[in-house]
């Protein structure tokens, strides 16, 4: 599907010839995101303000255009996989730091803005921003929003929605509306709670107001390592029922550490079944006693080693692999496939012993990097997909272990979202009256259907996006 | 009897049910803001729960639910009021599982007999709001109700992962689940958090539980001025430590809370109560150097509340304004928002359009959240000061991104401003958002914001 030379004119009016794109060659690279999804947009714009996020959309909703915002693509659902022939609005030009509010403990930022810069820009003012996806590097707040980001230490911290103080949005009919702010409270239903992990379905982020919090002043990070991955999953439970809420419980299984250490070096051992890191933050006064209790409960359960990063350097080598693991298993196999099942946490050892033996019966190599203490599992099956045979067995083997996983009284996505790749799998966690108030929530935003349609929701629930008039 | 000639319609479908209560003497006391309601029901289980719903919905019956009724008075006056129902008998622990750090309990359970549930397993809930023993989970959750150690625990939008709700039109629906993260499908749980049950009936919440505190203190200082406190508690919230609550009370409530606990303590005018929860040793040192910053700031330590004291401390604050001789029907508690920094601001603020009134006033700030809570006591009717002071007030806080929420007030203010002051621009997606979950409006009709 073509854009018209009319609504291209219109396009290049809003944001400047160099902010529209629509050459084939170009909008290839606008096809897919990091799921297994493709579809080829019709244009792609590259709007600097909010005013032109408004003037797009206006454009949009008149002219019955589908559209999906876009940060760096990272996303692992198809969340960010255009509509076909649609507009992809995309966020690197709208990428600065409005505000850093330290005496409210706030910063007001562009949807454009990198994670990890947030973090790193105050970090110098002893303050950074909690919800660290492994992607961090790249992938932007505005994305984090959509889709309700997680990563290691929202353990303790919790996940996006919990640092979320404010919103401003434009609504698919181009109307601009504020949420929450740096006053707490407001009065009326949350829209902003309702808006964070809405996947870009419902309405457009133009500007986030984030809590910032204070570095804490100790940390403490342990490598654990494990003969079998059981032994690991009780160690993950006999934590927490201790008491101590570390900012941290990660594990990975052999694959993904042979997979690492080729490319990384991380330092973990080939020969382990398992590993944990789990990180204590806090004050310094009472670290010597939680690590010891750490240590204590780790042997009890059967740990070979535990070793402690003895410096910020050891710490960061032991981060970069784990933050690395996905990458690194792209050495391993061609493509995978990552699922992001959530189980009640005391379910895990249960839940991984079948996601083994599902890669067995499927013929599939899976590797595991999860966030243990969250009950956040990412099996990684792995595959090449020029093997259409192989394909169709991982996702099959996918979605076995998603119904593991709801069979355990958990869910279907801990923090990649639905996108297009899940919503097959929606059944499994939701029944008539469910879907129904989440088409409520949906036509309540979005009437039309134009932002990120065939997203999240399965399509019987709701009639199809138009496509772009070509007239 | 005499004043009941006649028991006023309900619908057949109603009436036909076996717990309805019609006695006019037991509706008596529960009226909510003087609208008598035509019947009472009195929940035992989901099912009723959502027969009663689906019966009311069919014959446009309104229907308000009620816990313990601890805060029948939020909300604007009812447009209608036919059947309470009293969730108080939809109380079981449906679920705990302590090596999850989550329980699942219906909402006509009290936060108390939760608390007592969790602790017997090492763990509680770290939500302390009004009322913290009588109220019930789906009176706060619908309430979005919090305390002085949100600051540290933050509030139920932080602690609610899935919940059970039975829809205007009786279906059952669960949002979220059990587990600590869930992005499947929309977060419809933040849309019921706080909806003051005018999206549905909340009948069931899983919420994520915390290991007890190895220790918990209350450190209570004093200061001569508020600006003082405010400073010091600045300096706290930017230290490396980590306040749990940062309560600031002015004169009035300092008196009020001291009498409660029985602690003497000098004349001095501002009392904060800076609470410190963790491991020991760290517990120590916030203890340690929170008084060398009280003190650096002109701040006085007055003393220490520990553990059961602690825990008698924070519940008398909860409830301190019910241990005053209060004419409920002449009080006004209003809530005011802003940014932290802005709380001396907002307290010069509450001084300057509240000094002149000629009533009885109290304040005390959290100081760590950015919120003023405002006392009028005996505040007498038709007092056109008062209602411009309230305007005044909401203008002012409206400037700063905040907002003006009156908790409770009498009748004749109630019905003439909403006390939950404008919604904005997003008031027509509220409205939607309502058409489409209780098109008839029969849940809580005209209580909620904008009059939803």
């Amino acid at each position: 599907m073509k854009f018209s030379p009319r609504i291209l004119r219109r396009l290049s009016s809003i944001v400047g010839r160099e902010g529209l794109l629509y050459d084939p060659t170009d909008l290839q690279v606008y096809e897919y995101d990091a799921s297994l999804e493709k579809e080829r947009p019709g244009a792609v714009v590259l709007p600097t303000s909010r005013e032109e996020v408004i003037e797009i959309i206006k454009l949009a909703w008149k002219e019955k255009i589908p559209f999906v915002a876009r940060g760096s693509g990272t996303n692992l659902s198809g969340g960010s996989v255009p509509p076909e022939g649609g507009l992809v609005i995309e966020f690197s030009r709208m990428n600065r730091i409005l505000e850093i509010d330290l005496e409210n403990l706030c910063a007001v930022v562009e949807p454009g803005v990198y994670n990890l810069e947030l973090s790193n820009i105050i970090a110098p003012y002893g303050y950074y921003y909690a919800p660290d996806p492994a992607s961090q590097k790249v992938s932007t707040l505005g994305g984090n929003v959509g889709e309700n980001a997680g990563g290691p230490h929202c353990l303790k911290y919790g996940v996006t929605a919990n640092h979320v103080l404010g919103l401003e949005l434009v609504l698919p009919d181009g109307e601009l509306v504020e949420l929450g702010g740096k006053s707490g409270d407001s009065p009326g239903y949350d829209l902003m709670g309702l808006l964070v992990g809405s996947e870009g379905t419902l309405a457009i982020v133009t500007k986030i107001v984030v809590r910032i919090m204070k570095i804490p002043q100790s940390v403490q990070t342990f490598l654990v390592i494990y003969d079998t991955i059981e032994e690991a999953g009780e160690s993950v439970s006999a934590i927490i029922a201790e008491g101590i809420l570390p900012a941290t419980l990660e594990m990975m299984d052999r694959t993904v550490m042979a997979a690492v250490e080729a490319s990384l070096q991380a330092g973990y051992p080939l020969d382990a079944e398992a590993v944990l890191i789990i990180e204590l933050d806090g004050l310094p006064e009472s670290m010597p006693r939680l690590s010891q209790k750490i240590r204590q409960i780790c042997q009890h359960h059967g740990a070979r080693e535990v070793r402690m990063a003895q410096t910020p350097a050891e710490r960061e080598v032991l981060w970069a692999g784990r933050r690395g693991a996905f990458g690194a298993i792209a050495r391993v196999a061609p493509n995978y496939l990552v699922t992001d099942g959530t189980v009640p946490r005391n379910h895990l050892p249960q839940v991984l012993r079948k996601v083994k033996e599902i890669g067995e019966r499927y013929g599939l190599i899976i590797g595991n990097v999860l966030h243990a203490g969250d009950g956040n599992l990412h099996p990684l099956i792995l595959f090449d997909e020029r093997n259409q045979e192989e394909k169709e067995r991982v996702i099959r083997a996918g979605m076995e272990i998603l119904e593991v996983c709801a069979q355990a009284g958990g869910t279907i996505s801990g923090e990649h979202g639905i996108g297009l790749e899940k919503i097959a799998a929606m059944g499994l966690v939701c029944g008539v009256n469910e879907l129904r108030a989440y088409r409520f929530l949906k036509e309540t935003f979005d009437p039309l259907n134009l932002c990120n349609p065939r997203k999240v929701l399965p399509s019987q629930e709701i009639g199809e996006g138009k496509e772009a008039i070509s007239a | 009897m005499n004043h009941f000639p006649s028991l006023p319609h309900l619908p057949a479908g109603i009436l036909s049910l076996p717990c309805l209560v019609r006695d006019p003497l037991a509706l008596e006391g529960l009226s909510v803001d003087g609208e008598r309601p035509k019947g009472l029901i009195q929940i035992k289980s989901l099912e009723e729960l959502a027969e009663v719903l689906k019966e009311s919905n069919k014959g446009r019956t309104t229907v308000i639910p009620r816990g313990s009724g601890t805060k029948m008075s939020w909300g604007n006056v009812p447009r209608s009021l036919d059947l309470l129902v009293d969730m108080r008998g939809l109380n079981r622990v449906v679920e705990y599982t302590p090596e999850n750090l989550t329980v699942t309990a219906e909402c006509g359970i009290s936060l108390g007999r939760l608390q007592e549930v969790l602790a017997a397993h090492g763990q509680f809930l770290p939500l302390d709001p009004p009322f913290f023993s009588i109220a019930t989970l789906g009176g706060i959750v619908s309430c979005n109700a919090s305390g002085p150690h949100r600051l540290i625990y933050g509030t139920l939008r932080d602690m609610v992962l899935g919940m059970k709700v039975v829809t205007a039109d009786g279906s059952i629906a669960s949002f979220g689940g059990r587990c600590v993260k869930n992005v499947t499908g929309y977060d419809m749980v933040k849309g019921f958090i706080g909806s003051l049950g005018t999206l549905g009936v909340i009948a069931e919440v899983t919420l994520k539980v915390r290991p007890l505190p190895e220790r918990e203190v209350i450190q209570v200082a004093s200061f001569l001025t508020p600006e003082s406190g405010l400073l010091a508690s600045r300096s706290l919230l930017h230290s490396v430590l980590f306040p749990a609550a940062l309560e600031l009370l002015d004169p009035f409530w300092a008196e009020a809370w001291r009498f409660q606990v029985g602690l003497s303590c000098g004349e001095r005018d501002w009392l904060m109560l800076i609470g410190w929860v963790g491991f020991q040793e760290d517990v120590d040192r916030m203890l340690r150097e929170g008084s060398e910053l009280i003190i650096r700031h002109g701040g006085r330590v007055e003393g220490i509340c520990e553990a059961a004291a602690a825990k008698k401390g924070w519940e008398a604050w909860s409830q301190l304004p019910h241990h005053l001789e209060i004419d409920v029907r002449k009080w006004v508690r209003g809530r005011l928002s802003f940014p932290l920094a802005d709380a001396g601001r907002a307290i010069l603020e509450w001084q300057r359009q509240t000094a002149s009134l000629g009533v009885r006033s109290g304040l005390s700030i959290r100081a760590g959240s950015g919120i003023l809570f405002g006392h009028l006591f005996d505040v007498p009717e038709g007092a056109e000061e008062i209602m411009r002071s309230l305007e005044g007030l909401r203008e002012w806080t409206g400037s700063r991104g905040g907002r003006l929420v009156l908790e409770t007030a009498p009748l004749w203010i109630k019905s003439r401003m909403d006390v939950w002051g404008e919604a904005g621009k997003q008031l027509w997606l509220m409205r939607r958002l309502k058409e489409k979950f209780d098109p008839g409006h029969i849940l809580n009709p005209g209580r909620y914001v904008g009059g939803i």
